[in-house]
């Protein structure tokens, strides 16, 4: 991918963060990201690596979920973003895509953009809804229909576009490429990439398809059991030979835990 | 018409105006479980301190005249002027307005991750809390209850419903009462009002939005705290039409707050997710258990079946059809 889009300048700043679920469950043990504005950052790992865990940490709804940052700090344009709600962030710029789209099934396609702009003035919300229809023409077509009724690929899109009500500057983009055909899978990257490009948008996308995601960021981490192992330039990553080999399938020695290859070690940057 | 058939019509429609007083509370109900999954024990409370309030403001009663008095020995009780009706219901809808923040503040945002069994214990404290605090604020005793609205029987509908009777049977008309109809006309108003409100504004979208799914809604920044505060203030208003249309029938009293185990078997039979579903629950629950108690209960039972009729439809509406009527898949919260 070209580098055009991507600036030097950090939006988000992600330090050596801790998570805890219902007091207990320690799920991220130290992540630690940056995302530039105008990029696409890649997350990337297995089930249950931690990858929603950080983008929820991220957008504040963690606490609707009983989990709790306990340690690091994330920074939004460098000013702290504890104690602000998802509805605040919203307002800053910042709005998370859930995994598995949930999209408001009862309401139409086009109430559910709608609600997106919920931050935003009415006029905003119009000149939205024509910006998502051109990016999403499929979606204008589908717009009077209850969006439970849709398919995988038209939620999908119904919640890309609903986020994109809200004027974003950083999209928290989690998993979306879940269940949906190749051929889809490309045409939301190739949407996303777009609007990264000419909309501005910057994206933080987690990710299990490594494959897919590493031809469309700039930048990737892979986060293992709640810790960060790896990260580097997307082009890089996907020559490395651990990552082709675990992440990608095309080593041809038996599957091992990716911390147990003695070539890697383990970066922990910005521990205290 | 047979006098019969005239009589079985009486009864129904009677019913159903009946009935509509069930569905408003049933209503409000349904509103706070959709938008915040809990299921309110207090709405019946709501209704009682509703009307309690309304009454108070109109006579221009003291509120907590007992307690002032107590402490400082003055003898206060009225302020000495009325409060015009319509003004006197703007400020009761104001005072529920204040009552729904404070639950939201004070309840709802301390215990929004818990279970909802827990929520629930909460609302049975709230509705033992409130009938207190309404006692304490305006006073216990049985309070009449008149926002202008006539009553008493049509003598129009009795006049044209005399002459359906078939030639030679003496039949005197039937006797419908006005203050039924306008409660009638005032909640198909209210209903139409809510369904616009839902439907076509930013806040009434929000709102469904939040109903469907938390998550999704808190994502996308909607603030739930708001939307719950709306929503309690919808079902506070609710529950005040429901208070004035019983309360100017039977007064306002403690048992004002029981309507709302009318509305349990609405709930079950209509389903606790749906509007339409407590509307005609509501109805058919009033004008089953009257069509019941006049065709049966009454000549073969030894009466009073209205007690248990709703309750025993209801379940067996449960034991065939768990959702309701008109219910979708009860909503967990997250
Ligand atoms: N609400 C929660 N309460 C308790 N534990 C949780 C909660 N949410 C997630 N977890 C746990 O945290 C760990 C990380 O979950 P997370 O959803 O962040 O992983 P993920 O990388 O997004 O995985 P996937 O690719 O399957 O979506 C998992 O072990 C999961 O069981
Ligand atoms: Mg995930």
């Amino acid at each position: 991918m070209l580098d055009t889009a991507q600036t030097d300048e950090t939006l988000l700043e992600v330090n050596n963060i801790e998570v805890i679920y219902n007091h207990v469950i320690l799920v991220l043990k130290g992540v630690s990201l940056k995302v530039p504005r105008g990029g696409i950052t890649a997350l990337l790992g297995g089930n249950g690596a931690g990858k929603s865990t950080t983008l929820k940490a991220i957008s504040g709804l963690l606490a609707s979920e009983r989990g709790e940052v306990t340690k690091g700090s994330i920074l939004y344009r460098g000013a702290t973003t504890q104690d602000r709600s998802p509805n605040d962030l919203v307002r800053g710029g910042v709005i998370q895509v859930m995994e598995g789209r949930h999209c408001f099934e009862h309401l139409t396609v086009e109430e559910n953009l709608m609600t997106g702009a919920y931050t935003r003035s009415a006029a905003e919300a119009k000149q939205g809804l024509e910006m998502v229809y051109n990016y999403f023409p499929r979606l204008r077509e589908r717009r009077k229909s209850q969006a439970g009724y849709t398919s995988g690929g038209e939620q999908q899109m119904c919640a890309i576009g609903r986020a994109l009500m809200s004027k974003p500057e950083t999209v928290l983009l989690d998993e979306p490429s879940m269940g949906l055909a190749p051929q889809l899978v490309e045409e939301i990257f190739g949407i996303v990439k777009s609007l990264n490009e000419q909309e501005g948008v910057s994206f933080l996308l987690a990710e299990q398809n490594t494959n897919v995601a590493l031809r469309y960021a700039h930048y990737g981490y892979i986060l293992e059991s709640g810790r960060v192992v790896m990260d580097g330039v997307a082009s890089e990553l996907r020559e490395n030979p651990d990552v082709k080999e675990f992440y990608l399938g095309v080593g041809d020695e038996g599957r091992k835990s990716f911390r147990d290859v003695r070539s890697y070690r383990r970066r922990k940057r910005w521990l205290s | 018409m047979p006098i019969w058939l005239l009589n079985t019509l009486e009864v129904s429609i009677n019913g159903l105006m009946t009935g509509v007083l069930y569905s408003l509370v049933a209503l409000g109900f349904v509103l706070i479980f959709k938008s915040s999954g809990v299921f309110n024990y207090a709405q019946g409370v709501m209704a009682l301190f509703a009307a309690q309030s309304l009454v108070g403001i109109q006579t221009g009663q003291v509120p907590f005249a007992h307690l002032i008095n107590a402490i400082t020995g003055l003898h206060v009780s009225r302020f000495g002027f009325d409060v015009p009706s319509i003004l006197a219901i703007i400020l009761t809808t104001l005072v529920m307005v204040v009552f729904a923040w404070v639950v939201v503040r004070v309840i709802m945002v301390r215990l929004v991750n818990q279970e909802p069994i827990i929520l629930f214990m909460a609302t049975i404290g709230l509705a033992y809390f409130m009938e207190g605090f309404g006692d304490l604020m305006w006073g216990a005793e049985l309070k009449s209850l008149d926002v202008g609205l006539p009553s008493g029987g049509s003598f129009w509908i009795e006049d044209v419903t005399a002459q359906w009777a078939r030639e030679g049977e003496t039949y005197w008309g039937m006797y419908v009462d006005t203050l039924d109809i306008w409660a009638t006309v005032i909640a198909v108003f209210l209903v139409a009002g809510l369904t616009i409100f839902a439907q076509y504004t930013k806040a009434g979208t929000a709102m469904r939005a939040v109903a469907d799914d938390h998550q999704a809604a808190l994502s996308v920044g909607i603030s739930l705290n708001r939307i719950w505060i709306m929503v309690w203030s919808i079902a506070g208003f609710v529950a005040l039409v429901a208070g004035i249309m019983w309360g100017a029938k039977s007064g306002v009293q403690f048992s004002l707050s029981l309507i709302a185990l009318k509305a349990l078997p609405v709930l079950m039979l209509g389903g606790f997710t749906s509007i339409p579903g407590a509307i005609v629950g509501g109805l058919i629950i009033g004008m089953g258990e009257k069509l019941f108690e006049f065709a049966i209960g009454a000549p073969f039972l030894g009466g009073a079946t209205e007690n248990w009729f709703a309750y025993v439809l209801a379940l067996l509406f449960l034991v065939f059809r768990p959702q309701g009527l008109f219910g979708d898949k009860i909503i967990e919260r997250v």
